[in-house]
């Protein structure tokens, strides 16, 4: 009772800083099901280490994620009228954490995109907003709508945006306010629906159907008490560039290319990588780092025209904001150098398991002008994973061939 | 050489900010990546960088034998435009000598001394580059905006105020920062005199 209690306190001080998320509007903030399963529960189990209860960023504990999902009309693009495929994603690291900063870091890979308040994070080395996903033309409208709940002389809000204009009405900056607060506002602990939803809502990725993806590690000895998980929004890649835990699928999947296939999709991702290891803010740097070997992983090669952003916090150190500005000094906890180690493999293996997640969740969407981007088949995969005996489990491999045999 | 002197018992954090293509210096990577360093920060004449930077893996083994070698790694050494110094024979175990010498001696050391905030900030140049050392408990980025305030072609700002040291099963340390208006105290201070 108490417990509720403090929780129902925690979300109304977070309504008296976010009232409009109590206003929904004519989209969905919340996709209440999946109909597809996830890649670990299909017998593909990327890397070593074992997720948290979701495998999702969510195990950090205090780490909440929220959608607004923007999907109205179809036919030809009008500008400002649609169609619309787009929406935006809100991670809130903590539910105080325009009063309690933490430290921040982030990693260019290759930067031809937008991530706002990185100067900061490069200055300073905090965060003290949620970190916003959502479509390249809307970063400066979800910006807006952050700052108009911060405090004054708070801290720049993160917001960072990949390009949906291949099946959304892009120009026609369909996300508004309101859609922030939603999602800031539906923002929960637990399951992440991932796909089709958010900020991912148009994405697409590896020339499949792109979007949200998440996943999470528990850290190895002696950090085993630590959790990472990592949030994708993921618009990149090339068909053959694909790799499925080392395996080359998107060889072997020439087919169901985004129709018509007149453009290139060689676009931009976004992660998110949260910890409650103490770490400062150039050590989340590092982590960051890390994030792009994860990246890696799935094949991508960070392209010329990509804006790959990775952005890394840790919830272990809350900096009370009137310490951090007008204290003397402030203290925080931090690992020291020669033991983040085991942080590094698991941030790897949540970055990669979180980019194959978008790719196993996200269905068919057409969009503007009816072009059309497929799902990723997962029937087909899941062959060509046995093939190269990288489905595990003998019990996870009959269920595998009973679905097979009903397709899915 | 500055020295702060216990780095073998732990690192320190450190930043630097280079102008103008100025490429005298070496052992800069471990800052870019740890934003520490345990090493002493030599100065010598361009042309002996290399020289010195092997006495500064010498002098890490002498000081502490036990002491593993990537904690004493690697010596930051920065050239100044002067003519090369007749070496004598066995001028590398004469320097590591004077400079175990010194450091047991201990001293006031040099530069300019800037009080503000209770903290003490020592300012010196030698040749293109300023060193910002300081008590004040600053973090690598705050060194950096320290190290930022200069208009020497190399500048570098290290603090002594949180010493980083090896813990017993990944146990987190104390780490301790100055408040945004603590440091903007110290940057008025340190701003350059127009």
């Amino acid at each position: 009772m108490e417990r509720q209690k403090a929780m129902m306190l925690k979300r109304r001080e977070f309504l008296k800083l976010f009232p409009a998320a109590l206003l929904l509007p004519e989209f969905s903030s919340v996709i209440p099901f999946r109909k597809r399963k996830r890649a670990r529960e299909l017998g593909i189990k990327i890397g070593r280490l074992q997720p948290g209860n979701w495998n999702a960023i969510t195990d950090v504990p205090g780490v909440k994620v929220g959608h607004s999902t923007i999907i109205r009309g179809s036919g030809k693009l009008v500008v400002g009228k649609g169609p619309v495929r787009t929406g935006v994603t809100v991670i809130l690291p903590h539910d105080r954490i325009a009063e309690e900063y933490l430290p921040a870091g982030y990693h260019i890979l290759n930067g031809n995109g937008e991530v706002t308040g990185l100067t900061q994070i490069e200055s300073m080395g905090v965060i003290g907003s949620p970190l916003c996903l959502t479509n390249t033309s809307s970063v400066g409208m979800v910006y807006d709508a952050v700052v108009s709940r911060l405090p004054n002389d708070g801290l720049m809000p993160v917001v960072g945006e990949t390009w949906d204009a291949w099946l959304n009405d892009v120009e026609g900056r369909h996300v508004h306010a309101e859609h922030v607060f939603a999602a800031m506002a539906s923002a929960a602990s637990g399951p992440v629906t991932e796909g089709n939803v958010g900020g991912g809502t148009g994405m697409t990725c590896y020339e499949f159907k792109g979007g949200i993806g998440t996943a999470s590690r528990k850290l190895r000895k002696p950090l085993d008490k630590y959790t990472v998980g990592v949030l994708v929004q993921a618009n990149h890649g090339s068909r053959e560039e694909l790799r499925i835990d080392g395996v080359p699928v998107g060889e072997e999947l020439t087919d169901l290319m985004p129709e018509p296939d007149e453009a290139s999709y060689l676009s931009s991702i976004l992660i998110v990588i949260a910890t409650d290891l103490p770490l400062l803010d150039y050590q989340l740097n590092r982590v960051a780092q890390r994030g792009a070997m994860g990246l890696a992983r799935t094949g991508s090669v960070a392209h010329n025209s990509s804006g790959d952003f990775i952005m890394a916090f840790s919830t272990a150190n809350r900096i009370p904001a009137n310490e951090f500005w007008n204290g003397k000094t402030y203290s925080m906890q931090s690992i020291e150098q020669y033991d983040i180690e085991p942080l590094f493999s698991a941030v790897a293996e949540a970055t990669d398991e979180a980019i194959i997640n978008v790719l196993f969740a996200a269905e068919d969407m057409i969009g503007r002008d009816d072009h059309k981007v497929y799902a990723l088949p997962i029937d087909r995969v899941l062959k060509i994973m046995d093939r190269y005996k990288r489905l595990f489990h003998e019990d996870e491999k009959r269920k595998i061939a009973d679905l097979m045999e009903r397709r899915l | 050489m500055i020295e702060p002197w216990n780095a073998s018992r732990g690192r320190y954090f450190i930043a630097y900010r280079a102008l103008n293509n100025f490429r005298s210096v070496l052992g800069l990577p471990v800052i870019d990546e740890f934003a520490t360093f345990s090493s002493p920060i030599f100065f010598c004449p361009t042309p002996i960088l290399g020289k010195i930077y092997n006495a500064g893996i010498s002098l890490g083994h002498k000081r502490d034998p036990e002491m593993g070698i990537d904690l004493g790694w690697p010596p930051i050494v920065i050239g100044y435009q002067a003519p090369v110094p007749e070496l004598m024979e066995n001028w590398e175990q004469g320097l590591l000598d004077e400079i175990m010498k010194e450091a047991k001696k201990g001293g006031k050391g040099e530069g300019e001394i800037i009080t503000v905030g209770g903290y003490e900030v020592r300012k010196l140049r030698i040749g293109e580059c300023e060193i910002f050392a300081t008590n004040a408990p600053l973090l690598p980025k705050q060194l950096q905006r320290i190290a930022q305030l200069s208009n020497a072609p190399f500048s570098i700002a290290f603090s002594t105020g949180n010493r980083l040291t090896a813990q017993k099963n990944a146990q987190p340390l104390v780490v301790t920062a100055a408040s945004e208006e603590a440091l903007s105290k110290i940057m008025d201070a340190l701003q350059p005199k127009s």
